[in-house]
């Protein structure tokens, strides 16, 4: 019986470990060549992505087909290549057109509500609940709310009938 | 002809109306022929307005220019199928579409329920013509679809050209009855709460509405994201645009509603609850609406922009009074009979789950109208993509753990044994996976934890439903196979959402691989020149044009090669469509290699004219493949909840107190075999829902027997004279 247990035990073990090493091996092998550092490319789009469009409808530069966006994208590449950081291409570009080029609010001063608001809905919602589930709670149920002349662990007493029926249902 | 469709629709807007006012006053007074006169006049707005639908078509198929609205988009040479989706279009079309699919669901309902004695169903079939009332008069007022043009054009404008995409002509479709299915379960809860019902029936009735709507609004989301991915160009699918956001809204609150819905109907909590939420869901259907077809706010997919945007604040400002002041007013009836027990249960995970979600939803919604809402303060503001990503990556991120801990707790309270051993290996096992990935290089955490936890989520849905399976066959005996396929059939609900969860786990992957490891290459190629993208080799054959009867394309010619084998070829292209390049560019869409395991996007960029060099513009969407897969499962996993089965038809009918007793003790006596419950709490739960099952059993008995004596002493009385 133990022996039995443990080769469950070890077969469960290494199955675990095959699944893990195998989903991991595979994605490695698959995307090996995407893991290496982002292209000059991709981290142009990463800064291009945070700035709107001045001459679009609803598109960041990144997206944007239109010639002041590929300008825009032309001139980040070129900045990321002189070693400029992203912070400073973000901030020369909303020094040139205003605050409003900027896809997304920075997280200061006001702007804070903005990003905070969703988690602090978040937090107020699950306090408000725990708040009406407390007052809800029945008063006994600190443990398990024994029934009137039920023994714990003895199975209860079924009718035949429902007995009959829930094999149906199961 | 114009003038016929005009007053079709004036008609349906009477009839309507008509229908409104006899269904709502013949249910509160319980009068049998005005539900009849209500039902009459829904059947025949369905008739009006479906003729009016048809007028359109035919107008669209016989290129008549001399209605605007077809004018406007249509022209002779365009392709059948797209002469067919112009009816869409536009927000003219749209509108009578809306009409149309929403009478049809209300002449649906109110003939298939012409023998239904209880009120809530002529009330609530009163309420959606009240909707339809609305858009009869956005129709009659403002947004006639048959208003004529002159002189009439010799040929009309043509349909945008980023629209003449299969997928664009299916994706309005999709989200359109999706929107207008949640007003099935809006109506019924409005009814419900108007007659005080205090029970859940209209939960039980519109259950299977609101699935399909929502399964209908999953296929719309999908097939947009779809269209965006091939056609806008920009190498994704999602980028939180207005209108993408407004059909991710309802979905969201949708979601919530469906998962807290059945914690109403298992535990007696949250009617209140689940009515602000179908109420929420369904405002923000028209919500949705409104952003596509008021062009309030900027999107690239705001095809229609126009002046219908105050009448839709109107009307939603009507309806949130509306439903607020019902709900208000009638507080008392929707008090919760049950409580929590335990937080270690499922109903805690769901109510969890709903909260996260609403988060998400208020986060998304907070987004899209900033721009709004800023613009009265001054300075407009607007948030795009990273905004949203890095707010709601952490509440999904939430979303995720709660979906992969929910299937293995139990009703009622989950022992901390039943826990460890559903919990530990999982999480072992994807911590050391999430570990090796971290050691292989992947260095992105959100990467990280995002694949991590889709495993956790994976492995317990499997385990758990293995597990259930394994106790179904000490329970009856059935063969291992037989065991898992019936246990599904019986809680198709159930195990359905299982599937839709492992849907949610390959988007989940899709989505975390392609947003953090897209890869971009731009690179001008001569002829004969190749370049590496991903695991393929491009090279560049040649430039040519195709004169096509709507365009002229310009395509290159691109080998695709993996490991030095030809494996396919290109033609990335630009489409030049008359009339409409000349002021907006030619369109770029994508050509595309899907594989399982990553995307080759090509965009042709700008070319020498004898074709020597061009500009080609890659990206290597690593396992976008992932997510439509996801949309398919999602899909089956749906359908699997909601195909009718016999055993449906019997319990929504007849038994329906019994069938809920005992779906009770089903999940109990599974919960019980699996180890779920603290042995003394089983006993107590079994005890009392027994009580409770033998007492409906004996309940059904006397009825039957009631029944029975009627009719022998009517048969009596008939033999007798």
């Amino acid at each position: 019986m133990v022996a039995v247990l443990t080769a469950q035990r070890l077969l469960a073990v290494a199955g675990t470990a095959l699944v893990v090493v195998g989903l991991a091996l595979g994605l490695r092998a698959g995307f090996g060549d995407l893991l290496t550092a982002p292209s000059l490319e991709q981290q142009t789009r990463l800064v291009a992505q945070q700035l709107r469009c001045p001459v679009c409808v609803g598109q960041s530069v990144a997206e944007s087909d239109s010639t002041v966006a590929n300008e825009m994208r032309a001139e980040i590449r070129a900045r990321l290549q002189a070693g400029d950081t992203p912070a400073d291409i973000l901030a020369s570009f909303e020094q040139r057109y205003g605050a409003w080029i900027i896809n997304h609010p920075p997280a200061t001063g006001w702007y804070v509500i903005v990003w905070a608001a969703p988690f602090l809905a978040a937090g107020a919602g699950a306090f408000a609940l725990g708040r009406y589930l407390a007052r809800r709670r029945p008063p006994d149920s600190a443990g398990p709310d024994p029934a009137p002349g039920d023994t714990p662990g003895a199975a209860p007493p079924v009718s035949a009938e429902v007995e009959q029926k829930l094999k149906d249902y199961l | 002809m114009p003038t016929v469709g005009y007053a079709l629709i004036i008609a349906a807007l009477v009839l309507t109306a008509a229908a409104t006012v006899a269904f709502s006053a013949g249910a509160l007074r319980r009068r049998e022929d005005w539900q009849r006169l209500g039902r009459f006049a829904t059947l025949l707005s369905f008739g009006c307005v479906t003729v009016a639908a048809l007028l359109l078509l035919f107008a669209f198929l016989s290129d008549d220019f001399s209605i605007r609205y077809v004018a406007l988009r249509s022209r002779y040479d365009q392709a059948l199928i797209y002469k067919i989706g112009a009816f869409w279009a536009g927000q003219e079309g749209s509108m009578l579409l809306w009409l149309w699919v929403l009478q049809g669901y209300s002449a649906y309902l109110a003939w298939t329920t012409r023998h239904e004695r209880r009120p809530l169903f002529p009330l609530a079939i009163g309420i959606m013509n009240s909707i339809g009332v609305f858009f009869a008069a956005l129709m009659v007022f403002t947004a006639n679809p048959f208003a004529t043009l002159s002189p009439v054009p010799s040929d009309g404008e043509g349909l945008n050209p980023l629209l003449a995409d299969p997928y664009m002509m299916t994706h309005p479709v999709g989200l359109y009855l999706g929107y207008i299915g949640m007003s099935v379960p809006y109506a019924f809860g409005m009814a419900a709460l108007w007659l005080r019902e205090p029970s859940d029936s209209w939960l039980r009735v519109t259950r299977r509405w609101t699935l399909t709507a929502w399964l209908l609004l999953s296929i719309g989301i999908f097939l947009g994201a779809r269209w965006a991915y091939h056609v806008l160009g920009w190498g994704g699918y999602w980028d939180w645009d207005p209108v993408e956001n407004a059909s991710f809204l309802p979905w969201l609150t949708a979601v919530a509603f469906i998962h807290s819905s059945m914690v109403q109907e298992t535990r007696r909590m949250f009617k209140g609850w689940n009515m602000a939420l179908i109420i929420v869901t369904f405002m923000l259907t028209i919500f949705g609406t409104f952003l596509v077809r008021s062009g309030i706010l900027s999107s690239v997919h705001a095809f229609a922009e126009s002046d219908v945007g105050h009448w839709f604040m109107v009307y939603i400002g009507l309806m949130v009074a509306a439903s607020v002041y019902l709900y208000m007013t009638r507080r008392d009836a929707l008090r919760d009979e049950g409580a929590l027990q335990s937080y270690t249960s499922k109903e805690a995970s769901f109510l969890g789950g709903n909260i996260v979600l609403l988060a998400a939803a208020f986060a998304i919604f907070l987004g899209t109208v900033l721009p709004l809402i800023t613009k009265l303060f001054g300075q407009e503001l607007t948030v795009g993509s990273p905004y949203f990503n890095r707010v709601t990556g952490p509440l999904f991120f939430l979303m995720l753990m709660l979906m992969a801990v929910s299937p293995a707790l139990a009703w009622g309270r989950t022992t901390v044994k039943a826990m460890r051993r559903a919990f530990f290996v999982p999480l072992l096992g994807s911590g050391l996976f999430g570990l090796l990935l971290a050691v292989l290089g992947v260095a992105k955490v959100p990467v990280l934890l995002g694949l991590t936890a889709a495993l956790f989520m994976a492995w317990i849905l499997v385990a758990e439903v293995l597990r259930a399976a394994q106790a179904r066959q000490q329970l009856t005996g059935e063969p291992a196979l037989q065991a898992a396929w019936r246990l599904m059939n019986r809680n198709p609900r159930r195990y359905g959402g299982y599937i839709v969860h492992l849907a949610v786990v390959l988007v989940t992957v899709g989505v975390t691989a392609s947003q953090f490891y897209q890869d971009e290459i731009v690179q001008t190629l001569r002829l004969g020149e190749t370049m590496r993208a991903g695991n393929v080799e491009l090279t560049y054959l040649g430039l040519d044009t195709n004169a096509r009867p709507d365009y002229t394309s310009l395509y290159a010619t691109l080998d695709v090669s993996y490991r030095g084998r030809h494996v396919t070829t290109m033609y990335p292209e630009k489409r030049f469509y008359p009339g409409f390049s000349e002021r907006e560019g030619p369109i770029t869409p994508a050509a595309l290699r899907i594989t399982p395991l990553q995307d080759i996007y090509v965009r042709l960029g700008s070319s020498t004219p004898d074709g020597e060099q061009a500009v080609f513009q890659v990206f290597v969407n690593p396992l976008v493949f992932w997510i439509w897969a996801g949309g398919f499962l999602l899909v089956a996993g749906t359908l699997f909840a909601v195909w009718p089965r016999a055993a449906d038809v019997r319990a929504d009918t007849r038994l329906t107190a019994e069938a809920r007793v005992f779906a009770r003790l089903r999940d109990l006596e599974y919960d019980y075999r699996m180890g779920k419950l603290e042995e003394g709490e089983y006993a107590a739960a079994k005890q009392a829902l027994t009580a409770e099952a033998a007492a409906v059993l004996d309940e059904q008995r006397q009825a039957e027997a009631r029944v029975e004596a009627e009719l022998r002493q009517r048969l009596r009385g008939t033999v007798a004279t």
